[in-house]
């Protein structure tokens, strides 16, 4: 029992060591993470409360946290609504930038302030290893070997990301540079043609008028 | 059992030292981060960030402990702090957006957390593998020390880490890069839209005004042929 309590505690005090920040009580915090596609990203979190009482931020267990995810076209791959601590996880099927935001749904604590532990690691460091040494009962060596091929395959995914990346920057600024250069054409030739417009039309005018 | 024990062991070392975030600062806002050191277990502190989108590209920075401010930056696009650590408590990161009235700030930031070593706060792998007593022997037999595949795979690592930080730096800057590319794409467009509609209307009223100057029964005309309003 006292084990168990303690294991828990360990769990609660390892998201406390993470980033925390405080958001009102319907205020969307996001966050941005561009990624490679087929790559694992988990969040861990943890939700406290203000309590005027204490001064300080307590856990409420009734705080529910909703996390919605949209992928790079806008799409919502993940809307869970979460208890007060717990993890997420998602894998992008496409490469580019994913929103990951996070909102409490309570409305019962108005104008409260929430302090919001949150850890979010992507790829290699999303694994979990100690589920991967219990399940394919891995030694030292073997672990650590994994370890380290999981990292250097995460390396390469995020090259090959950035080659593309560089592929599309590039298409896109050749697509600025064509476009600034046929505008200015275009604009030459309208310039050309209002002034032959003009010309013509006045004289019109002026020869109606008997003036010329 | 041992496997809820397992778990609840790994929800606490699933990570290090290290957390990136991409944030998005409003216009007129002041967002800080809060991060939680262990004067025991961590000596330096470096924070590292980056603005991406948004404007000018420039962000306020400070870096907060208690009541003082350790460090500040006004009106930068990047920066870089470490500082040596002598207390624990809550470290805040913050970022200031309040000289912007309309653009929100897309900032990259990333904290590091160093101990005595100069290494990152990695969780210990090896307490998490299965023991196996044999492994020694066996890796003797291969003349190699157990102690000696953990330094050099230490050092892989660490080497694998700062090919992590700079790939990290660098997507950093495409995305910023690719945020200016965009912003000059929508200004040249605009811009030239607008070019061409003010030369066509510029076209129009100056005919106008000339038919007008020679019109008998226009009061344009008398204006312009006069030279004042009567």
């Amino acid at each position: 029992m006292s084990l168990k309590l303690g294991l828990g505690l360990l769990a609660v005090f390892a998201v406390t060591e993470a980033l925390y920040f405080h958001i009102a009580e319907t205020e969307k915090k996001c966050f941005i993470e561009e990624i490679p596609d087929e790559t694992m990203v988990t969040g861990n979190y943890k939700v406290q409360l203000y309590d005027p009482n204490t001064k300080g931020y307590g856990d409420y267990p009734n705080i529910g946290m909703h996390v919605e995810v949209k992928d790079p076209e806008d799409k919502v791959i993940l809307s869970k609504l979460y208890t007060a601590e717990g993890r997420f996880t998602f894998t992008s099927n496409t490469p580019g930038e994913h929103v990951i935001c996070l909102y409490s749904n309570s409305t019962a604590w108005y104008g409260a302030q929430l302090r919001v532990h949150l850890d979010i690691q992507a790829g290699e460091h999303a694994q979990d290893y100690a589920q991967i040494a219990q399940k394919d009962k891995l030694n030292e060596l073997q672990l650590r070997v994994r370890q380290l091929l999981d990292q250097v395959e995460q390396i390469v995914k995020e090259q090959n990301y950035q080659r593309y990346r560089e592929e599309r920057f590039r298409q896109t600024s050749e697509s600025t540079n064509s476009r600034v250069f046929y505008w200015s054409l275009a604009q030459v030739l309208v310039l050309a043609i209002t002034g032959y417009w003009q010309m013509r039309h006045l004289r019109g005018f002026f020869e109606a008028k008997k003036l010329v | 059992m041992k496997l809820v024990v397992l778990l609840l062991l790994a929800l606490g070392f699933v990570h290090g030292g290290e957390f990136d975030f991409t944030v998005e600062v409003p216009a007129g806002k002041f967002e800080c981060f809060f991060q939680s050191v262990d004067i025991a277990k961590h000596k330096t502190l470096e924070v590292d960030y980056q603005v991406i989108d948004g404007g000018d590209l420039n962000i306020n920075f400070m870096l907060i402990h208690g009541a003082n401010v350790l460090q500040q930056d006004q009106l930068k696009t990047d920066g870089s702090h470490r500082i040596d650590l002598t207390e624990g408590g809550d470290y805040q990161v913050c970022f200031d957006n309040s000289f912007s009235y309309q653009t929100r700030k897309v900032v990259f930031f990333e904290i590091f957390l160093f101990d005595a070593n100069g290494n990152l706060d990695e969780s210990d792998l090896s307490s998490l593998a299965r023991q196996d007593a044999e492994l020694s022997i066996r890796m003797n037999d291969l003349g190699v020390t157990i102690d000696e595949f953990h330094r050099r795979a230490n050092g892989i690592k660490n080497n694998l880490n700062k090919v992590e930080y700079h790939q990290a730096l660098l997507r950093a800057h495409e995305a910023r890069d690719r945020a200016i590319m965009s912003a000059n794409f929508d200004r040249v467009t605009f811009w030239s839209l607008l070019h061409t509609l003010v030369l066509l209307g510029v076209a129009a009223i100056q005919v106008f005004m000339i038919r007008q100057l020679f019109e008998e029964n226009s009061k344009i005309g008398r204006v312009l042929r006069k030279g004042k309003f009567d």
